[in-house]
C-alpha cells in the first residue's frame, strides 16, 4: 500500500479514534443518569414487598452507627460462626 | 500395483501439505495450552480440535458439504451464536456493583480507548510491506481489545470474515493471559500507596433497580445507536430473564444448557477458520501483536482513568479498579483484587471492580456498534 492511501486511511482512523470515544463516553454518561433516575423513582416509590425486605435502602451501610447494630443481626452472624467453628471441627477430627 | 497406488492415493499421507501439519500442530498447542496450562479450556478444546479436524486432508470438513462448513455458515456467518452467548453473558452477569456506584461506567469507557488506539495502530502497520488492512480488517482487529469473545467474533465476522480464526484466537489467548498481562501495567502506573485504599461498602440494590437496568440500556441503544442492538439486545433479554425472577427455568438455560451448546459449536467453527492458507501469514502476526497492544493500552487508559477519579473524590476510589474497565469478565476484576491484596491484605476490591468490568462488557459492545455503524 502506498503512502498516500495509507495517509488518508490513518486520518479516517484518527477520526474514528476521536468519534467513537466522544460517543462511548457520551453514551455511558447517560446511562449514568439513567441509572440516577431509576434509583431516585425506586427510592420515592418503594414498592410494598421492598419496602419490609429492605427498610434501610435509602441509608447507606457506612452512616450507621457502631452502637446501632440489629440484635438479630448479631445473634444470626454468632450462630453462623457457631456452625462454622463446629463443622470444621468435625471435618478436622475426621481427617 | 494400480490398487496398490489407488489405496494410497486414498491415504491422507499422500495428500498432506505443509501448511496442513503446521496447521495440525497449532491445533494440538492450544489443546495442550487448555488442558495442561488451564488457558481458557471451555473455549481452546474446541478451537483446537476444530483446528485439527478442518486440516485433514480428503476429509473436506470445512468445504460445501462439510460438518464444520455448515456450522460455520448456520452459526457465525449469521452471528448466531455469538449473539446467543452474549445472551447467556447477560443472564450470568449481575450488574448490582454497578447499579450501586454508577460513575464506574466512566472506567468502562476509559478502556475503551484500547479499541480505538490499536485502530489506528492496525492502518499504520500498513506502512510495513506486507500488511494490507483495510479499515474494516482494523476496525475488527482492534475489537480484539474490547476482551470480549463474542463481539469479537460478531464484530469480525461482518467486517473481516477471512481474520475471522486469528482474530477469536488472539481474543481468547489475551483473555486467558490477563493475569500475566495486567499485573506490570497496574502496577507501574500506580503507588503504593494509592494500591492501599480502601473503598467505601457498596448499598444494596433492590430488585426493581435490577429489572430496570437492562430496560433502560436496551432503551438508550434503541435511541441512538441501533446497529449496536443485536449485542445489546440480546445480552439485556438475558440479564432481565435473570433479574425479574419469574423465568428462572428460562434464565437457568441460557446460562448452563444454551450457552454450553453454542460454546461448543462456535469453537468448532472457529476452529475450521485455523486453515493454513488463511492463518499462516505475516498477517496473524500482525493481529497477535496487535492484540497485545490494544490490551495493554486499555487496561492504562482504564487506570489513568480511575486515578483522576480517585484524585477528585479525595481518594474515595482505589485507581486498580480502572483496570478492569477491559472486561475479560471476570478474570479482569479477580486480577484487580489480587493485586490489591497483595498492597493491603485487608483490601477486598472484587466486588468494586465488578462494577467497571461490566461496564467494559457495555463499553465494548457499545463501541462495536460504533464501528459497524461508521465502517460496516
Amino acid at each position: 500500500m502506498d503512502a498516500n492511501a495509507v495517509t488518508s486511511l490513518l486520518a479516517e482512523a484518527g477520526t474514528l479514534m476521536i468519534v467513537g470515544m466522544v460517543f462511548v463516553f457520551t453514551f455511558l454518561t447517560l446511562l449514568i443518569g439513567g441509572i440516577d433516575v431509576i434509583a431516585r423513582f425506586c427510592r420515592r416509590f418503594p414498592g410494598e414487598q421492598e419496602s419490609l425486605d429492605t427498610p434501610d435502602i435509602a441509608a447507606p451501610r457506612p452512616q450507621r452507627n457502631e452502637n446501632e447494630h440489629d440484635p438479630r443481626i448479631i445473634a444470626a452472624i454468632s450462630a453462623a460462626v457457631q456452625t462454622h467453628r463446629k463443622s470444621r471441627q468435625r471435618r478436622l477430627t475426621k481427617e | 500395483m494400480d490398487k496398490l497406488s489407488v489405496l494410497w492415493e486414498s491415504t491422507a499421507l499422500a495428500h498432506f501439505q505443509p501448511g496442513q501439519l503446521v496447521m495440525m500442530a497449532v491445533g494440538l498447542l492450544l489443546l495442550y495450552l487448555a488442558i495442561v496450562k488451564k488457558f481458557e479450556p471451555l473455549l481452546l478444546i474446541p478451537i483446537g480440535f476444530g483446528a485439527l479436524l478442518t486440516n485433514i486432508p480428503l476429509a473436506g470438513f470445512s468445504e460445501p458439504g462439510g460438518l464444520l462448513y455448515f456450522i460455520y455458515e448456520v452459526g457465525i456467518d449469521t452471528g448466531v451464536f455469538p449473539l446467543l452467548i452474549f445472551m447467556g453473558v447477560g443472564a450470568m452477569t449481575d450488574f448490582g456493583a454497578l447499579i450501586a456506584n454508577p460513575r464506574m461506567l466512566l472506567l468502562g469507557a476509559a478502556a475503551q480507548f484500547g479499541i480505538f488506539a490499536t485502530l489506528f495502530g492496525a492502518i499504520a502497520l500498513n506502512l510495513i510491506p506486507g500488511f494490507d488492512f483495510s479499515l474494516q480488517d482494523a476496525s475488527a482487529i482492534a475489537i480484539i481489545g474490547g476482551a470480549d469473545g463474542p463481539t469479537a467474533i460478531f464484530l469480525a465476522s461482518k467486517l473481516a470474515p477471512e481474520l475471522l480464526g486469528a482474530i477469536a484466537v488472539a481474543a481468547y489467548s489475551y483473555m486467558a493471559l490477563v493475569p500475566i498481562i495486567q499485573p506490570p501495567i497496574m502496577k507501574a502506573l500506580t503507588t503504593p500507596e494509592e494500591r492501599k485504599i480502601e473503598m467505601a461498602q457498596l448499598r444494596p440494590v433492590s430488585t426493581r433497580e435490577k429489572i430496570l437496568f437492562p430496560l433502560a440500556v436496551l432503551l438508550l441503544t434503541i435511541l441512538f445507536l441501533p446497529s449496536a442492538t443485536p449485542l445489546v439486545g440480546m445480552f439485556c433479554f438475558g440479564n432481565l430473564m435473570r433479574e425479574c425472577g419469574v423465568v428462572e427455568r428460562l434464565s437457568k438455560t441460557a446460562q448452563n444448557e444454551l450457552i454450553n451448546i453454542v460454546t461448543i459449536f462456535l469453537g468448532l467453527s472457529v476452529g475450521s477458520k485455523l486453515s493454513s492458507d488463511k492463518f499462516l501469514t505475516v498477517e496473524t502476526l500482525g493481529i497477535l501483536a496487535l492484540g497485545a497492544a490494544a490490551f495493554a493500552i486499555g487496561t492504562a487508559t482504564g487506570l489513568l482513568m480511575a486515578k483522576l477519579m480517585s484524585r477528585l473524590s479525595g481518594g474515595k476510589i482505589n485507581p486498580l479498579i480502572g483496570a478492569a474497565g477491559v472486561s475479560a469478565v471476570p478474570m479482569a476484576a479477580r486480577v484487580v483484587n489480587k493485586v490489591g491484596l497483595q498492597a493491603n491484605p485487608h483490601n477486598f476490591l472484587l466486588m468494586h471492580a465488578m462494577g467497571p468490568n461490566v461496564a467494559g462488557v457495555l463499553g465494548s459492545a457499545v463501541a462495536a456498534g460504533v464501528l459497524l455503524a461508521l465502517v460496516g
